[in-house]
């Protein structure tokens, strides 16, 4: 059976894209909100890993991915951003994310990075 | 006999003057086109009034050269128009004048070839009962005519600057001194009534004395030429005290002379009275004088400081302006980030999958509508940068929210500042105003807001709709404002940051005033800050 991964983006675009680069290989779950995301892990336990935005409506995504890892403590969270700031990338770091990648990114880095974390 | 006259000297004196302030303007900044025309000007105004003054002497003296003289003077009038018109070609900056220009010159190196080789506009001498002088040549009236055409052109492209709007102050002031320094130039022209034989008696030097100090006054007082000439106060007064000296004793000589002529004697207790007296008057002659100077030279009217007050304040409104356009830019930086992914991975995945059905539809779907955002993006920032007076267009003020709040996300995020909007009429409201200033206006409190939550907070935007206002309160849980600054958050150039020029709000209330609306602030140091804003909403219609 295929890994199941989320992917968490308020944007269609972006959406698209990760399906694209990963529905081949993986099965996808695809949220447009915070609120969507948790909603989602707590309704289906084999979801591996979470790709997720930082910028949403309504939610910051830092505030998401540090719930997700005081309730799910093995669940991997990847953060994809548009802000290359250094700030940004510590407090994701100090809120336990598991990986950083800053848009626009390549088909090859985010299929690298998904596969190093679900081995 | 070779013995000067009056007029000889003040011929000789003046051309003098005239060069060596000439040579001065061009000293002082060499490179500059526009000092170097002047310095043409200058020369050939004193060619004429030298060679002509030489003349005066030469005529009466040794008779064979001087119509030599005549003619080289001759050749420095006609070129004063010519370097004139090619002074305010440079100074106007206007281009189409360009091939008048090249006919100017024409007209003066062919004027200047028939002065010396014929007799068409130079014919012999006239007497008069001062003297000799060149008589017009049977073609000089054409010469005339050109003349006063380009010396009208030059009036012409004076007026027609100084009618620009968009002129700024202090070129403003400096076309109208060269329109005064024009009009009293051309008083020289009466000096071409004595070559048809009209008894005139020349006075040339006069008006082109006068052109000299006043264009020199534009360049003290208004910067003409990009000189900066700073007169000191000091040497000023000693001129002027020098100047009243000497008056003075000229003055005690005479009637002393007046009174030995008169009475036969003279005493020296009548002289101590008289510069008593003198002195008595001449003190606040000197004092007004003093004064008078002072306002011409080191300070201006009332009008003009706030005028330059004005232009000042439009500048900082500028940079404000820029200020908040290099933070909007940023923010549109990464949000084209967004759509630029998906197209790129949509291209890199085409060739694979050019069979694929479905990724055809999605793909001219998702391509066609990310292009469509990067370039509404790119006009957001492309109308932000454009200076327009207030257009009022309908506009949907909820979207204007989201953008504006859009375009700071980067900061959101990096201050970590929760964004709260609560907007409960969320069905497309209408409201008639200009966007770009609108924008401007809730920027400038949104930048505000982020500056005064350093480490982070909430930032609340909330919409209320009453029967006449649309009220927009956007809280923040900052620093908030100590009361005593309350009243002056609105002031112009108020701050207690270190980097600002104090404008941002003040703009805010410009924009919201020009609006027919109201904004209102109520802040708890410690605690946050609120402000309120209230557009009208007639004109406005729900649609």
């Amino acid at each position: 059976m295929a890994k199941k991964i989320l992917i968490c983006d308020d944007e269609e675009g972006i959406r698209e894209s990760l399906k694209l680069i990963l529905a081949d290989h993986y099965e996808l779950v695809l949220t447009g909100s915070g609120a969507q995301c948790l909603e989602c892990l707590k309704n289906d336990p084999t979801i591996k890993i979470v790709l997720m935005d930082i910028k949403m409506p309504k939610t910051n995504g830092l505030d998401i991915l540090k719930e997700i890892k005081q309730k799910y403590v093995d669940m991997k969270v990847i953060i994809i951003t548009g802000y290359k700031s250094v700030e940004t990338a510590s407090e994701a770091a100090r809120l336990g994310a598991d990986g950083y990648i800053v848009k626009p990114f390549k088909s090859e880095e985010i299929q690298k990075i998904v596969k190093e974390h679900l081995c | 006999m070779l013995e000067p006259s009056f007029l000889t000297l003040s011929y000789i004196i003046c051309a003098i003057v005239i060069f060596l302030f000439g040579t001065f303007i061009l000293i002082k900044s060499p490179r500059n086109n526009l000092n170097l025309i002047y310095f043409l000007l200058c020369t050939s105004v004193s060619l004429w009034l030298f060679f002509y003054g030489i003349t005066r002497i030469s005529f009466n003296a040794f008779p064979l050269p001087s119509m030599l003289l005549t003619k080289l003077a001759y050749c420095g009038v006609t070129f004063i128009p010519i370097f004139t018109f090619h002074y305010l070609y440079i100074f106007t900056k206007r281009e189409k004048f360009k091939y008048l220009l090249y006919l100017a010159y024409l007209f003066g190196f062919i004027s200047s070839y028939f002065i010396f080789h014929s007799k068409l506009i130079i014919d012999g001498t006239n007497q008069f009962s001062w003297g000799l002088y060149p008589k017009a040549g049977r073609l000089h009236y054409i010469y005339l005519c050109l003349f006063f055409i380009f010396v009208f052109l030059n009036y012409l492209v004076v007026i027609k600057e100084l009618s620009n709007e968009h002129l700024d102050y202090t070129k403003k002031n400096q076309s109208k001194y060269l329109i005064l320094a024009l009009s009293i130039l051309s008083f020289a022209s009466l000096d071409f009534l004595p070559n048809y034989g009209i008894n005139f008696y020349p006075i040339g030097y006069l008006p082109s004395f006068l052109f000299i100090l006043i264009t020199g006054l534009a360049v003290i007082r208004y910067k003409l030429m990009d000189i900066n000439v700073v007169i000191n106060k000091g040497i000023l007064y000693s001129i002027l005290f020098t100047l009243f000296s000497i008056t003075y004793i000229l003055i005690i000589v005479i009637l002393e002379k007046f009174t030995q002529l008169t009475f036969g004697y003279s005493r020296i207790s009548i002289s101590v009275i008289i510069a008593f007296l003198l002195a008595l008057v001449f003190m606040p002659v000197r004092h007004r004088l003093q004064c008078y100077l002072d306002r011409l030279f080191y300070k201006g009217s009332q009008e003009e400081i706030l005028q330059i007050n004005k232009q000042l304040r439009q500048e900082l409104a500028l940079v404000e302006k820029y200020k908040t356009l290099a933070t909007l830019s940023s923010g549109i930086a990464h949000e084209v980030k967004n759509p630029l992914t998906a197209l790129m991975t949509f291209a890199e995945y085409l060739p694979k999958k050019l069979d694929d059905k479905d990724f055809l539809k999605s793909f001219s779907r998702i391509v066609g509508h990310e292009a469509r955002r990067i370039n509404d993006l790119v006009h957001q920032l492309l109308d932000y940068g454009k200076p327009s007076p207030l257009t009022l267009k309908d506009t949907n003020i909820y979207k204007l929210l989201d953008d504006t709040l859009d375009a700071l996300n980067s900061q959101f995020i990096e201050k970590r500042i929760n964004v709260i909007r609560i907007f409960p009429q969320r069905n497309r409201y209408q409201l008639t105003i200009d966007a770009n200033q609108i924008k401007q206006a809730l920027l400038n409190i949104f930048l505000n807001a982020i500056e005064a939550m350093p480490h982070g907070g909430q930032l609340t935007i909330s919409t209320f709709l009453d029967k006449d206002n649309f009220q927009i309160s956007i809280r923040d849980t900052g620093l908030g404002i100590v009361e005593e600054n309350l009243p002056h958050i609105f002031d112009p150039f108020f701050s207690t940051k270190d980097m600002s020029t104090g404008l941002g709000l003040s703009i805010t209330q410009t924009i919201i005033q020009q609006h027919k609306g109201k904004i209102d602030v109520k802040s708890q140091a410690g605690i946050g800050t609120e402000f309120i804003l209230q557009l009208p909403i007639y004109n406005s219609e729900r649609i």
